[in-house]
């Protein structure tokens, strides 16, 4: 980076009328970007993947860094970027996944960073995202992606190992269809596991990870009053793949893994279904009994209520606005 | 850092902050892995953008506008959040009403939704007030070079022939054909473009104005059997004068294909200085529309498609009805019932003040039917639902509320509800102005339909909209039991709403929608017998 830092600069000074028309073209749509931030931007997320197009291809780099210039302006002064960005996503994206794919943005530009920082944007709408995972897994299976197809794959693979669970089905499906060295990187396997083997396991079982199960149980739902989800404590039933979530007059859609829970409005199209209970799963005074285990709920005994659904219990009470997710399996 | 020419400048989104973005609608927004790619870099210039992006886009262009190309912007369509501060000013105490949340102006918000739309907007008012050129900006608008759209734009003149408008065929193939098919046609290039314009529609022929009548009304040419299909696409017309001032008087067909009429209002004097700038400038707003503001063909289908399927509350529904009810009955043009109409009168070209004065069963000062001269059609109604989605739409709302309809109302119907200068209403002091103002006296006839709704306490006890609803969901296992109960409160409705009531427009839709009712129950019930 060093040894570029005068090429760069170099490249800077001599393109200077282009880059200042892409300034003005993203300033157009966004109000022109802060003069102070613009140049922090510039050298602390441009320029590691402007150096890594450089090393890259010297010649073909400077018209990708024109547009990689405008898109930066542009995400300035909307502050997804920079010194002022309202997330860190978008920045950690620029330095850490867009330098290892400088082939395939040398290509496509536009849309190969676009698509990386949308994937980034998104993100940030998702609390208690994982985004130092989603950034480095990314960056681990950079060296692999050939393709946009590839990226596409791998950006969801990547959100659902963050966190979205929503993309689990398109994830596992995308991993399955993806080389087996990019789907270990992804999905973080060690390197005594099978990709194969470990998507079949995650098929089957939401609750694993190559990094070992769930401990105990999983807890998520919070009052709104101090920045959950929830309005009122909630009614669960059983979804296929989830639960419906009523809490006063909305109805969510709850998805859990092992790798994050989301909750996302209700939409219609899954009908509530019956699940009996296994056996040895029962409440007996302050803790939920599993076979011999016995873990503290610490709630009334007499309000808890369990739903069921193929792999997940969900313990919930008219005193809380929590939701504890165990998982069946292994218990 | 760059200086940026301020005929360019784009309002900074939001344009309007109230608007829920789609990331902080107070929840999580729905989840499909495609999303995952949209965001805030347009990746695929081709690809269209959300529906949230497009109304700021169509709420940015409105700005642009409105900044930068119409100098002095008059916000004539008013929204309050709170109580405004009104000011009542000279011997007349004319109000000077200050809203208090975002507002528009007519002259660039219906053009806009015009567009949105794809339909058809008239612009009236004096020469040189910009009506043309804000048909110019919504054709640059839909991605037309200015030198395209100018070409394109149709004149209207008196020696305009049906050739000149849509084409005519080559004359060798006139001489050489054997047969009408090997004519070849030389359509006009305008046909085939998303937004078409017409200046000066009232100085066409008549003759020409029945070929203009079915581009506009079917969206087809037709010369010597061939047939041009035309593109969907938005109509700008312009006229000095819609009230018959123009060379020709437009036939009532192509007058009722408009959707919305809007006025050119004077130029403030205070903005002489921005007029002398521009004029220095050598600048035309038309040659500067910034790029982003132009929307692509399926952008403006998007737009389109999102306006339609905006909902409209039942609550907001049910006022339009009761409004829309008030005009068609006229009690004394026919002996049945379902006759009773100003229709009737005007299809038996009857002395219309005859018939009025024969009217003698209602109060003529507070009924507000005896103020108009005719009904709405369903083209009329059709076209209010739509613009009061639009505006809705452009708002940013989730669905359309009460206000939307009320400030559209008067641009849709404003040559559609003829006002009966021999109303009572019009002697009146007061309501002298309305005889002149006819965008106010809509509005004014609109609230006073409100009123009536709320008086008779509509929104709570609707014995009508009560049995429609059961009515609504099916027949279905209904009994002969039940059938009968329900034909038996059907009669018993009918009793009590003509109870000491004088027949008034939307009594007359209650009862003939009561009478429906009965009917399919009867005719059910005669099913259910014969099973």
């Amino acid at each position: 980076m060093s040894a570029l830092a005068p090429v760069l600069a170099d490249l800077l000074a001599t393109r200077r009328t282009s880059l200042n028309a892409a300034v003005e073209r993203a300033s157009r749509s966004h109000g022109a970007p802060d003069r102070d931030e613009m140049r922090s931007f510039v050298l602390e997320q441009l320029f590691p993947a402007a150096a890594a197009l450089v090393q890259a291809d010297a010649a073909g780099a400077p018209p990708c860094i024109d547009i990689l210039f405008e898109m930066g302006a542009g995400l300035v002064a909307q502050r997804l970027a920079g010194p002022a960005a309202r997330m860190d996503h978008i920045n950690a994206a620029w330095t850490h996944v867009l330098p290892p794919l400088a082939a395939l943005v040398l290509a496509d530009p536009r849309r190969i960073a676009g698509l990386i920082v949308n994937a980034a944007a998104n993100l940030g709408k998702w609390p208690d995202l994982n985004a130092p995972l989603w950034r480095d897994r990314l960056a681990a299976a950079a060296p692999h992606l050939k393709s946009e197809p590839d990226l596409r794959s791998a950006l969801v693979i990547a959100a659902w190992q963050s966190g979205v669970s929503f993309a689990r089905r398109s994830a596992l499906d995308a991993a399955a269809a993806l080389g087996p060295a990019i789907s270990a990187c992804l999905l973080g396997l060690k390197p005594d596991q099978r990709s194969d083997d470990a998507i079949a396991t995650l098929r089957a079982d939401r609750w694993w990870s190559p990094d070992g199960p769930v401990k105990d149980f999983v807890k998520t739902g919070a009052f709104t009053g101090f920045g959950g989800r929830l309005s009122a404590p909630p009614k669960l039933e059983p979804l296929e793949d989830g639960f419906l979530v009523h809490s006063r007059a909305e109805t969510l859609r709850l998805s859990a893994d092992r790798y994050g829970v989301m909750m996302q409005v209700y939409e219609g199209g899954a009908a509530a279904q019956k699940f009996s209970l296994p056996s040895g799963f029962r409440v007996d005074g302050g803790d939920l009994c599993i076979g011999a285990r016995r873990l503290a709920h610490g709630l009334p005994p007499e309000t808890v209520s369990l739903t069921v659904n193929a792999d997940t219990l969900a313990l919930t009470s008219p005193y809380a606005h929590a939701i504890r997710l165990y998982p069946l399996a292994g218990s | 850092m760059v200086n940026i020419n301020p005929f360019r400048k784009v309002s900074r989104a939001p344009t309007n902050p109230g608007v829920k973005e789609p990331d902080d609608a107070g929840g999580p927004a729905r989840f499909d892995v495609a999303s995952l790619f949209d965001g805030p870099v347009r990746v695929d210039e081709a690809e269209v953008t959300s529906s949230a992006a497009l109304g700021e886009r169509l709420r940015q262009a409105y700005f642009w506008i409105v900044n930068n190309a119409i100098i002095s912007p008059h916000y004539d369509i008013e929204f309050h959040v709170k109580p405004p501060a009104r000011f009542k000013i000279g011997d007349a105490h004319s109000v000077l009403t200050l809203p208090t949340a975002q507002s528009y102006s007519s002259f660039v918000v219906l053009p806009l939704l015009t567009f949105a739309t794809r339909s058809k907007c008239l612009f009236i008012g004096g020469p040189g007030r910009g009506k043309t050129a804000s048909a110019l900006l919504m054709g640059v608008l839909a991605g037309y070079p200015v030198r395209d759209v100018r070409r394109a734009m149709q004149h209207g003149h008196p020696q305009m022939t049906i050739a000149d408008l849509i084409g005519n065929p080559l004359p060798a193939d006139l001489v050489a054909a054997q047969d009408m098919k090997d004519i070849r046609i030389s359509w006009r290039n305008w046909l085939g473009m998303r937004v078409k314009i017409i200046d000066e529609y009232n100085r066409i022929p008549t003759r020409t104005q029945s070929a203009l009548l079915t581009v506009m009304g079917d969206n087809y040419a037709e010369i010597l059997n061939h047939i041009y299909e035309c593109l969907d696409a938005a109509w700008f017309l312009t006229a000095n004068d819609d009230r018959g001032g123009g060379t020709y008087q437009v036939i009532e067909a192509l007058k009722d294909r408009i959707d919305v009429i809007v006025q050119a209002l004077s130029f403030n004097m205070r903005f002489l200085g921005d007029l002398l700038q521009r004029m220095e400038a050598d600048a035309r707003p038309e040659d500067l529309v910034p790029p982003e503001l132009i929307f692509s063909e399926a952008e403006v289908t998007a737009m389109t498609k999102e306006i339609r399927v905006l909902p409209m509350p039942e609550p907001v529904r049910r006022r339009l009805e009761f409004f829309a009810s008030q005009f068609e009955l006229m009690e004394a043009a026919g002996e049945q019932f379902e006759y009773k109409t100003k229709d009737t009168v005007r299809l038996a070209k009857g002395e219309w003040h005859e018939t009025v004065a024969a009217d003698t069963g209602r109060d003529r000062l507070k009924d507000l039917g005896c103020q108009t001269t005719n009904g709405l059609s369903v083209r009329n109604l059709m076209t209010l639902m739509k613009f009061s989605k639009a505006l809705a739409w452009f708002r940013g709302l989730d669905e359309v509320s009460l206000e939307d309809v009320r400030q559209v109302l008067p641009f849709v119907l404003m040559d559609k509800l003829v006002p009966d200068p021999e109303a009572p209403f019009f002697a009146l002091p007061e309501n002298a102005v309305y005889r002149t103002d006819r965008l106010s006296w809509l509005r004014r006839l609109f609230d006073l339909s409100c009123e009536e709704y709320d008086r008779l306490n509509l929104d709570r006890d609707d014995p009508v909209n009560a049995l429609s609803k059961e009515f609504d969901e099916g027949l279905d296992g209904l009994s002969e039991r039940d059938t009968r109960s329900r034909i038996v409160r059907i009669e018993r409705a009918i009793t009590d709403l003509s109870k000491g009531r004088k027949l008034h427009g939307h009594l007359y839709d209650d009862l003939l929608k009561l009478k429906y009712l009965h009917q399919r129950y009867t005719n059910y019930l005669a099913w259910l017998a014969s099973q």
